[in-house]
């Protein structure tokens, strides 16, 4: 569904928040305090709460779902929300809406949280190397991801996508190759800022090793604006993986994900726009909801903030 | 918003039947005018009819560019186009089949005012097919391939009578030519020389009832009425394709004005636009079936019963009737229905899904199997692939659809099906029997044909041949009707359905033709 310039646009947008998300200060307590900041912070909490329950329904649809999601009934096609027995209605094929959001959430919170985890993961990796290493390592790894970086990104995943065989578990590698640069370089950001502040000089004069400088007091501090970051990529990966799945390349009927039950039916919204309307809601109120949640977690690790 | 949308509709629908009755005598010979407006699927590539293999184009190019033979487009209720005189205002074959002998149409001027004569015919020949001439245009050769294989020879003879000789017979050559692939249409050869060969795309002036005004890539293609046109006139004064690839897009383009025609409706709106007062326009023997390639190459369907079992177990009424809304037939050959050859009595396999589950179980596999279709992403949400999966697993095969996106599928069509690959599928066909050797024949299996499916049969290939260099129609559409009826028995394939073209028109629209074909005669359009 979304066009692979909006798409790259907007983890562009995202991208430009490095500086926003400053590296915090490592305390060495005060965990709890942060917690405390975060539930403060009702909106995100709620948002928190809602994300678990959207999880919770998802992970539990095999017995939430009042039908098989690909059952359909060629009598009640697109009946409206409120029909007796379809609580929210069925689609084109007079398949049950509540049962098929409840089994596409499966697929697009893998899909929006999985890539996001392990590139988080991989690109946290290569630039605290990048970013301590410095010299040659930093260039070869840079330039790496530079390459990876020049291909739009929507095109790098249907290029991925299109040498694997379609499937859902393809959709998420392409994603993950494609986010790996943008994390990569966040992190780097952020290691070169917290190496270069006072409190790693007295470490390191303190006699601290290099793995133990790079673990307990480098780390702490590229990590929060890197959890921010990825909070808000989770939504749009949720949108980038239905427009995969839209080409054909994720996920394959008659399973589906929330992008791809829009892609249906929009072709009918005149006729029957809840069969659009509804998984449309979904995605924006997840979108939002990890938005919500990332800004929370801003606040709540930004030192600044926290003395509020 | 149904209520208050309802009532000007009524109004508007009141009127028009009343200005009907007051100008009941209103000659269709008087000046109509207007201007079509025509929302398409897609853009086109290339308006180069030469250098181009598909029917988008081809429903722009037609109204430019003609041939020296021509299809009748303006004929809805027949089984295939009339093949007429185009620029050719006669042709002779001689008995051996081997040479074709045109007369040529005196006093026809290309829209730029290059006459058309024997010179011309020369040119164009040289553009697509003679390799010696420096006019020769290796992309227009790709494209016009399957015309301009046949040909060995031509010669002009005088200024207006040009001949062309053949390497072998076959009668169904000068329609082969207008098929999809780059059709062999007379383009103005003064027009080449000053655009170039690749400027034609964009400079496309032929001798047709229209002429080229201009051309928004992406947004419009607008043609004008050729006043000077040798034959009858068209009634546009205008004519705009746009293309709106959205499917919703083309459906509220239409209820707001904005356009008068759109092609491919989603087939659960049409019900919808039918009942706000717009027209629907089908054909019955539209050239162009719905089936499956079975991959003969796998060890589950080098069994003919487990071949005729699929055939069994898929409910084509069904799709016909609920998902088609009417607009497609359920088909049981792969006889392309428009053509002389197509039978619409034809019946190979019933649905039976009992009988099915029985051929299952003789032929070994009393649990059913997995089966792998790979199918193009084409945004319809795959509504017939899944009712397929559906119908398969009621009789135990477990089918795992696999999209591509269309360009990559295509290339795995083409290619051929891989070994894990059972079943693929496509949407295809041609106004002349022949099309199937394309598809059926030993010597076109993929990836040197679109024989997907690695289907062989020495006696299918006999018949085609046999058909092909047969001049009496009868006597050729038997031998099809034969092959078709082996092909079936064999069950190398799946036909699912028909497509009837649905085409959606606002009620100011008049004289629309849905002929046998995939693109339209626009000269006998009027709008109101």
């Amino acid at each position: 569904m979304v066009p692979p310039d909006t798409a790259h646009a907007g983890v562009g947008e995202g991208e430009r928040s490095d500086g926003v998300g400053a590296p915090a200060i490592p305390p060495a307590s005060g965990r709890r305090w942060r917690i405390a900041a975060f539930a403060r912070d009702r909106a995100a909490f709620a948002a928190a709460l809602f994300l678990v329950l959207v999880a919770g329904a998802a992970l539990l649809a095999p017995l939430l779902s009042p039908y098989d999601p690909a059952a359909a009934d060629n009598l009640l096609r697109y009946a409206p929300p409120g029909t007796a027995g379809h609580l929210l209605g069925t689609d084109a094929q007079g398949r049950d809406m509540l049962s098929r959001l409840l089994w596409g959430g499966r697929v697009s919170l893998v899909v929006g949280i999985v890539p996001v985890m392990v590139a988080s993961a991989t690109g946290l990796a290569l630039g605290l190397l990048a970013g301590t290493a410095g010299g040659w390592t930093d260039q070869v790894i840079m330039r790496l991801l530079d390459v990876v970086f020049a291909f739009p990104m929507v095109l790098l995943a249907i290029a991925i996508a299109g040498v694997l065989r379609p499937g859902v578990w393809t959709e998420v590698i392409s994603i993950t190759v494609v986010l790996i640069p943008y994390v990569g370089r966040l992190a780097r950001t952020a290691t070169l800022l917290v190496a270069s502040m006072p409190f790693i000089e007295a470490a390191r004069a303190a006699g601290a090793t290099r793995t133990a400088l790079l673990l307990r007091y480098v780390t702490p501090g590229v990590l929060p604006p890197l959890l921010v970051y990825a909070t808000t990529l989770v939504g749009l990966m949720i949108v980038v993986g239905s427009g995969l799945s839209f080409l054909g390349l994720g996920v394959q009927p008659p399973a589906s994900d929330w992008g791809a039950m829009v892609s249906e039916g929009r072709i009918v919204l005149r006729r029957a726009p809840h069969a659009t309307v509804l998984p449309g809601i979904v995605i924006v109120a997840v979108s939002l909801a990890f938005s919500f949640l990332g800004d929370g977690l801003r606040d709540a690790l930004d030192p600044r903030s926290r003395r509020r | 918003m149904g209520h208050r949308m309802a009532v000007p509709l009524l109004i508007r629908v009141a009127i028009g039947a009343a200005l009907a009755i007051i100008q009941p005598t209103a000659t269709p010979q008087a000046q109509a005018a207007g201007t079509l407006i025509w929302g398409m699927p897609s853009e086109t590539d290339t308006m180069d009819p030469h250098a181009t293999g598909g029917w988008t184009t081809y429903q722009i190019t037609y109204q430019i560019f003609e041939g020296l033979a021509k299809e009748d487009l303006t004929k809805g209720d027949v089984p295939t186009p009339p093949l007429v005189p185009g620029l050719a205002a006669s042709w002779e074959i001689s008995p051996d089949g081997l040479q074709y002998t045109f007369k040529l149409r005196p006093g026809v001027t290309f829209h730029d005012g290059t006459p058309f004569d024997a010179a011309a015919v020369k040119f164009n020949f040289e553009r697509f097919w003679d390799k010696s001439s420096p006019n020769y245009y290796p992309k227009a050769a790709s494209f016009v391939v399957a015309y301009a294989k046949w040909i060995k020879g031509m010669e002009v003879l005088d200024p207006m009578t040009v001949r062309v000789i053949l390497t072998a017979p076959n009668y169904e050559w000068l329609r082969q030519g207008l098929q999809s692939y780059g059709q062999p249409l007379m383009v103005s050869p003064a027009a080449v020389k000053a655009y170039g060969n690749e400027g034609i795309a964009l400079h496309p002036i032929g001798t047709g009832p229209f002429r080229f005004v201009e051309r928004q890539q992406g947004v419009r293609t607008v043609l004008e009425r050729n006043p000077d046109y040798w034959g009858r006139k068209a009634q546009l004064d205008r004519v705009i394709f746009r293309p709106l690839q959205d499917p919703a897009t083309r459906v509220n383009a239409l209820s707001n004005g904005e356009v008068q025609m759109i092609s491919t409706p989603p087939w659960d709106e049409i019900q919808g636009l039918v009942d706000d007062g717009f027209k629907l326009s089908t054909n019955p023997n539209v050239p162009y079936i719905n089936y499956l390639y079975l991959n003969m190459k796998q060890d589950v369907f080098k069994d003919v019963r487990v071949r005729r079992a699929v055939n069994m177990a898929i409910d084509r009424e069904g799709i016909a009737r609920e998902i088609y809304r009417k607009t497609g037939r359920p088909e049981f050959g792969l006889l392309s229905p428009g053509t002389d050859a197509y039978d619409p009595g034809f019946r190979s396999y019933k649905y039976d899904p009992d009988a099915a589950k029985k051929l299952f179980a003789e032929a070994g596999y009393p649990n059913g199997f997995k089966v792998v279709f790979e199918i193009p992403q084409v945004g319809t949400g795959e509504l017939v692939e899944s009712w397929i999966q559906r119908d398969l697993k009621k009789v135990g095969i477990d089918v795992e659809l696999r999209k591509f996106e269309w360009v990559t599928y295509m290339g795995r069509w083409a290619g051929g099906m891989g070994q894990d690959i059972g079943m693929n599928e496509i949407g295809w066909g041609m106004s002349t029997p022949a099309w199937i050797n394309i598809v059926a024949r030993c010597d076109t299996m993929a990836p040197d044909g679109q024989n997907s499916g690695y289907y062989c049969n020495k006696e299918v290939d006999a018949l085609l041949s046999q058909a092909l260099t047969t001049r009496d129609p009868a006597a050729a559409k038997a031998l099809y009707q034969k092959a078709n009826r082996i092909i079936m028995d064999d069950a190398a394939y799946v036909p699912i359905v028909d497509d009837l073209q649905p085409i959606m028109l606002s009620p100011k629209v008049h004289g629309f033709v849905n002929p046998p074909e995939d693109w339209f005669d626009l000269s006998t359009v009027s709008v109101d």
